[in-house]
């Protein structure tokens, strides 16, 4: 499946608003619990569970916070962009501004791996990266993300 | 599996065991036991490959349960590092 797909231009935002990791999460999982048949608590759980293994931060502002739930029968995805970085625990020290958020079913090992490929192969380019971070609304966001995703 | 050991480079692959495949935790082990070594440190799957200090990077491979990787490694003890990179790999990142 294609990161265009997993993404919609609801599911795309533009955040000034969020000032701390838990607050990113809180704001993954009430997105989620739109789309897909879960409550925002057990997504969160999902979310905040795997945070406590170690971060999910990559370094250079990228974070890909990452849950399985039983309840979630598709990969669903978020992406939120931050006007203000906020810390999360990053290997090198850099706070996170790009998100990329994705909760699969249980035992969607592959399809969890090729989503999380596709998308580090879009966050490990500086040129995409700078184009996402001067993206000033969510339409602007999600019209880079989809070229990408094609290209 | 079979490992290649030029003048001062070394080259080794290894079937992904786990069934999480080389997921994102998984990655960051390697990139915690690469930064270790001085050497410089490769890791292949199928046409991507990927320097193993860079986490972004190594999630780009795309390696599943089954997945062969090939680790190549440079410089100052490039077969230590292999090795250990290549059992750590082989141990199912200890899943």
């Amino acid at each position: 499946m294609n990161i265009s797909q997993l993404l919609s231009l609801d599911s795309t935002l533009v955040c000034d608003q969020i000032s701390s990791k838990k607050k990113v999460l809180e704001k993954v999982s009430e997105l989620m619990a739109d789309h897909i048949d879960c409550s925002s608590k057990s997504i969160f759980e999902s979310l905040i569970t795997r945070e406590k293994l170690g971060t999910t931060a990559l370094g250079n502002g990228v974070a890909i916070p990452h849950g399985r739930a039983a309840c979630c029968e598709e990969v669903t995805a978020v992406f939120i962009m931050l006007e203000s970085p906020v810390d999360y625990d990053a290997p090198d020290g850099k706070p996170v501004d790009v998100i990329f958020a994705i909760v699969v079913p249980e035992e969607a090992h592959a399809e969890h791996l090729k989503s999380l490929a596709q998308i580090a192969e879009i966050l490990s380019n500086e040129r995409t990266l700078c184009k996402i971070r001067n993206a000033h609304c969510n339409e602007a966001l999600y019209e880079i993300l989809e070229s990408e995703a094609e290209s | 599996m079979a490992s290649l050991d030029k003048s001062n480079s070394v080259a080794s692959s290894c079937v992904v065991p786990n069934e999480k495949g080389l997921h994102a935790r998984a990655a960051a082990q390697i990139v915690t036991l690469s930064s270790e070594f001085a050497c410089n440190i490769t890791i292949s799957h199928g046409n991507k490959s990927a320097q193993s200090l860079s986490l972004i990077k190594l999630l780009t491979l795309d390696a599943p349960k089954g997945s062969i990787l090939t680790i190549e490694a440079s410089g100052q003890h490039a077969k230590k590092a292999v090795d250990e990179i290549q059992q750590l790999i082989e141990s199912g990142f200890g899943e």
